[in-house]
């Protein structure tokens, strides 16, 4: 079993070695037909390719073919009515050069830039809508309808609930033969009672078994995917700021829905506080209760979006170079860099659940006041 | 239900809003601004209405466990930003210019107000301790 698991880290560390192995971004052989900023937007756009969402599940790229290998996912759209289609539809082919997809009679195709879904005409030009102000001047905006589509990220999460479903459902049957665990069990019992013991029972107290799903549901939620994220396979989940943005709102909502008298109270009349400073905290107060969750959702979204982009970078690097010593460098940097990532994956699941506890534990504290706190 | 501080607050709160009220008229001719412009009247009716109720719902019973308290307070006030942002502004840019008038005239009230439901807010939960 140890051995299993030496060979399954060191598997997992050299998935960055897999991608360099396949010659480069989308597939570039010879780096010498390429200028420096070619290349340098070539390595753009692999990273790019990685960070971003997409409406389909891209696996690989044919090299020679330049031919994309996955499979399509749902696009909903609501313009005037409902569009539903397959992500085929905008791949490009013959006599549909630029990839417009046609549905009821409206035309849209992805944009370039940002990959997301724009009305356009029957030749793909996107459609603008220009608007003056007052003072006269105009603005031009792309239109876009409202989107629904099961992207990348949508699928991946989807994904994740049935697997975390299937896998807790699947630990919680095996004590039903005893309390020892088997299996699965064995490896995640420790990490569930690390969690209540060390991050529950400390920050929140004698309520701590009500907050006990959510916060383990986050955890595991955040730790799995952080890990699908060390695929090869271009999934940045938690690197999306939408995904993050709703963990922080479920924070924000259980902390103040559950909230007790005393956490408003040391909001708007903190006690052992001279009467003038009440007065100017009062506003700090309120804007912190939602900085505190703000601050949760961008850490949890830049740390994991700036690692994807870190490490695609070097993986770029590793083939920008010439020499092979740099080449040999990089790689080892490469491997190093997973490493860590493999330990940030996890830490910013611990932190974000260990935050999410303590604002928990603020909010329900219950204790009588002295004039000095 | 605390009779003097509902008495002390139904009626300070109005009073308070009137002497405003009478002041701003009073600069609104001073600058020679239309008396009653910059819709001033819908905006401090606007602004009492909503304290009133906010005041009504910190005080009923089931608020005075001190709980939800913040959330009603929150609540309401979110609900009034949205009223701001979805009606007078757009009132206040009918007529192409925002001016400085129409601020102050939504401004006053709304500050009364807030500083009136923050000091209801935190009598009613000094009481329930």
């Amino acid at each position: 079993m140890n051995k299993l698991w030496k060979i399954l880290i060191v598997a997992v560390a050299l998935i960055p070695a897999v991608t360099f192995a396949s010659e480069g971004p989308h597939g570039e052989t010879h780096k010498e037909e390429l200028t420096k900023e070619e290349a340098r937007a070539n390595n753009t756009e692999y990273v790019k390719h990685h960070t971003n969402d997409s409406h389909d599940f891209g696996l690989f790229t044919n090299e020679e073919t330049g031919h994309h290998i996955g499979f399509p996912l749902p696009v909903i759209l609501w313009e005037d009515g409902l569009h539903v289609f397959m992500s085929t539809a905008f791949h490009a082919e013959e006599g549909n050069e630029h990839g417009v997809a046609e549905s009821n009679g409206k035309y849209f195709v992805i944009g370039h830039d940002d990959g997301k879904v724009y009305s356009c005409d029957e030749h793909g030009a996107i459609l603008t809508d220009v608007t003056t102000d007052e003072e006269g001047v105009e603005t031009v905006s792309q239109i876009n309808p409202i989107d629904f589509s099961i992207t990348k990220n949508v699928f991946v999460t989807i994904l994740m609930c049935i697997f975390l479903f299937w896998l807790f459902r699947k630990v919680a049957k095996t004590y039903a033969s005893g309390l020892a665990p088997t299996g699965a069990a064995k490896f995640l019992e420790p990490i569930i009672l690390f969690i209540r013991d060390e991050i529950a029972i400390p920050n929140i107290g004698n309520d701590y078994k009500k907050y006990m799903n959510y916060l383990l549901t986050v955890f595991f939620f955040i730790w799995f995917l952080n890990l699908a994220g060390m695929t090869p396979l271009g999934i940045n989940v938690t690197g999306n700021i939408a995904v993050t943005f709703a963990l922080a709102l479920f924070t924000f909502l259980i902390t103040n829905l559950s909230a007790k008298k005393d956490y408003w109270m040391h909001i708007f009349w903190m006690p052992g506080v001279p009467v003038p400073m009440k007065i100017m905290l009062i506003p700090i107060e309120l804007v912190g209760m939602i900085v505190k969750p703000f601050a949760l959702m961008i850490r949890l979204y830049a740390n994991m979006l700036a690692g994807h982009i870190v490490l695609g970078s070097l993986i770029a690097v590793v083939v920008f170079f010439d020499s092979y010593f740099a080449k040999g460098a990089f790689v080892g940097l490469t491997f190093f860099m997973n490493i860590i990532e493999l330990l940030v994956a996890a830490l910013q699941a611990y932190i974000f659940t260990m935050l999410t506890a303590l604002y928990f534990g603020s909010a329900a504290a219950e204790h009588a006041h002295e004039e000095a706190h | 239900m605390n009779a003097k501080r509902n008495k002390l607050f139904f009626i300070g709160v109005p009073l308070a809003l009137a002497i405003a009220f009478s002041i701003h008229v009073y600069l609104h001719s001073a600058y020679d601004y239309a008396l009653l412009g910059s819709f001033i009247v819908a905006s401090y009716l606007f602004n009492f209405g909503f304290v009133i109720v906010e005041i009504w719902l910190l005080n009923t019973r089931r608020m005075k466990e001190g709980a939800n308290l913040g959330n009603v307070y929150l609540g309401m006030s979110m609900l009034k930003f949205l009223v701001f942002f979805a009606v007078f502004i757009p009132l206040f840019k009918m007529d192409g210019v925002q001016d400085r008038f129409e601020y102050f005239g939504f401004f006053i009230p709304y500050a009364i107000c807030l500083v009136a439901g923050t000091v209801f807010l935190i009598q009613v939960l000094k009481k329930s301790e």
